[in-house]
């Protein structure tokens, strides 16, 4: 037995103890020694000893199979005898090898306004599929992207297995200083109806119950001293107002009826992934409905079908729809569009108005009554 | 490493050394070879005496020129017949 490894054999014979104990002279060892029947053992030994303890059983009358390799040993024998197989496992192994050297994939995430100006940077340092990893540098890149892109927060660059993958964060830029210093006043942000003031500094000048227009003002940046003389500040206070927001959607009262006139074409027509063809042409029929019956050809996994295509000729009817499903269905669309407007706002009442058929449409007023702190500085 | 290399002084002067771990694993470093082997009994020469495994499944795992180590369920351990 050629090679370095563990070798199982069996010994048969009666006392086999004893010729044991003799290789144990010898400086021999063995490894899982099984006892299988009265006069066998099953045992293992070092394959560069299997020669020697053979000739020993031998010499004192004991049976011996013939060695069979186990462990890293059995492998090699194995790998010996599927040549083939060894090959294609190494060719296999060193052609992924070779492929996690290359950039299979860029992927740009994130990027918003800046992807196409991010790709086309790609694109000019040659950073595309099937370039050599080693050929890239992650922190230049990340280094040179942050100073194209100044109003970007930051730039990540990773390796996803063969992926490159370019992350940017958008800068989100900081509110506009409001300043808080010299008098002003506070105006209203838009019309409505007071329903309360609450003023912290300055003069109101509005109370609840009046209607007052967007740009009026509400508090007054003035306050006077207890002698009476006025003094400029900064107003600052709640007014919160009742207001109303209406959005409108407009529905169609009336649908189209599709009714066939008995003509009918059918052909058939082979499609593949890459391109359809049919050997008539389609009927031309103004108004038609069409069914089509796919027959795969070639099983699931072959990608081309046969279709038989139905062409129905049909005519067309307007035809009345019914009016209480009519205004449902605005009613649910203006709901809709209603909520979008309204936001975080204190809502007191909601309600739906509808018009009279105006042509082919009725339109949907939903309104709401809301409650809002109209306040601004100007 | 072999468990020869790491064995205690005394087992070069031919004292036996028995290490039973758990109900699974007997040691027995400074032998003198194997007198008999069956599955539910071993026995080995020392200069102690004769050391006697019992137990159900017994193999040898492993059998070295100093050092011995028998698995399986092991259920008593004697020397000349003296339980240890």
């Amino acid at each position: 037995m050629k090679g370095t490894g563990q070798v199982q054999f069996r010994v048969k014979g009666l006392g086999v103890e004893k010729l044991l104990n003799a290789a144990r002279k010898q400086g021999i060892s063995f490894s899982r020694v099984k006892r299988e029947k009265s006069r066998s053992l099953l045992l293992r030994c070092s394959s560069k000893d299997y020669e020697a303890f053979s000739e020993l059983a031998k010499e004192k009358g004991f049976e011996v199979s013939e060695a069979q390799p186990v462990g890293v040993l059995r492998l090699e024998k194995q790998a010996g005898k599927r040549i083939g197989l060894l090959i294609g496992g190494l060719a296999a192994i060193g052609l992924l090898i070779w492929a996690l050297g290359y950039v299979w994939e860029v992927r740009v995430e994130n990027a918003g306004a800046y992807l196409g100006e991010v790709r086309s940077y790609l694109e000019e340092q040659g950073i595309r599929p099937g370039i050599r990893r080693a050929s890239v540098s992650l922190s230049d890149l990340r280094d040179k992207l942050e100073w194209r892109l100044p109003k970007v927060k930051w730039v990540r660059t990773e390796w996803q297995g063969v992926s490159l993958v370019v992350r940017l964060e958008e800068g989100v830029p900081p509110p506009e200083a409001v300043s808080n210093e010299g008098a002003g006043d506070v105006v209203a942000a838009s019309d409505g109806i007071i329903r309360r003031v609450t003023t912290y500094a300055g003069t109101p000048l509005v109370k609840a119950g009046d209607f007052v227009k967007a740009g009026q003002t509400l508090i007054r940046g003035e306050e006077r001293d207890k002698d009476g003389a006025a003094r400029p500040v900064q107003a600052r206070g709640e007014a919160l107002a009742r207001q109303w927001v209406s959005v409108q959607v407009r529905t169609p009262v009336t649908g189209f009826v599709s009714e066939p006139t008995g003509r009918e074409t059918t052909r058939r027509v082979i499609e593949t992934p890459v391109f359809t063809w049919a050997r008539e042409d389609a009927p031309d029929y103004l108004t038609s409905e069409k069914s089509r019956e796919a027959v795969p050809i070639g099983g699931a996994w072959w990608p081309v079908g046969l279709l038989r295509e139905t062409y129905a000729e049909v005519s067309l009817r307007k035809e009345s729809r019914d009016l209480e499903e009519a205004k449902r269905e605005g009613a649910k669309a203006a709901i809709f569009a209603l909520n979008q407007a309204l936001m975080n706002d204190e809502t007191v009442d909601k309600w739906i108005n509808f018009s009279m058929i105006e042509g082919d449409t009725i339109t949907v007023t939903a309104t709401a009554e809301i409650i809002r702190d109209i306040g601004c500085r100007p | 490493m072999k468990m020869s290399e790491i064995a205690p002084p005394e087992v070069g002067k031919g004292a036996a050394r028995i290490i039973w771990t758990g109900r699974e694993e007997v040691v027995i470093e400074g032998h003198n070879g194997l007198f008999s082997y069956e599955t539910k009994c071993i026995r080995i020469r020392s200069k102690s005496g004769l050391v006697t495994v019992s137990g159900q499944d017994l193999i040898i795992d492993h059998l070295g020129v100093q050092d011995l180590l028998i698995h399986g369920k092991v259920e008593d351990v004697a020397v000349d017949g003296e339980t240890t």
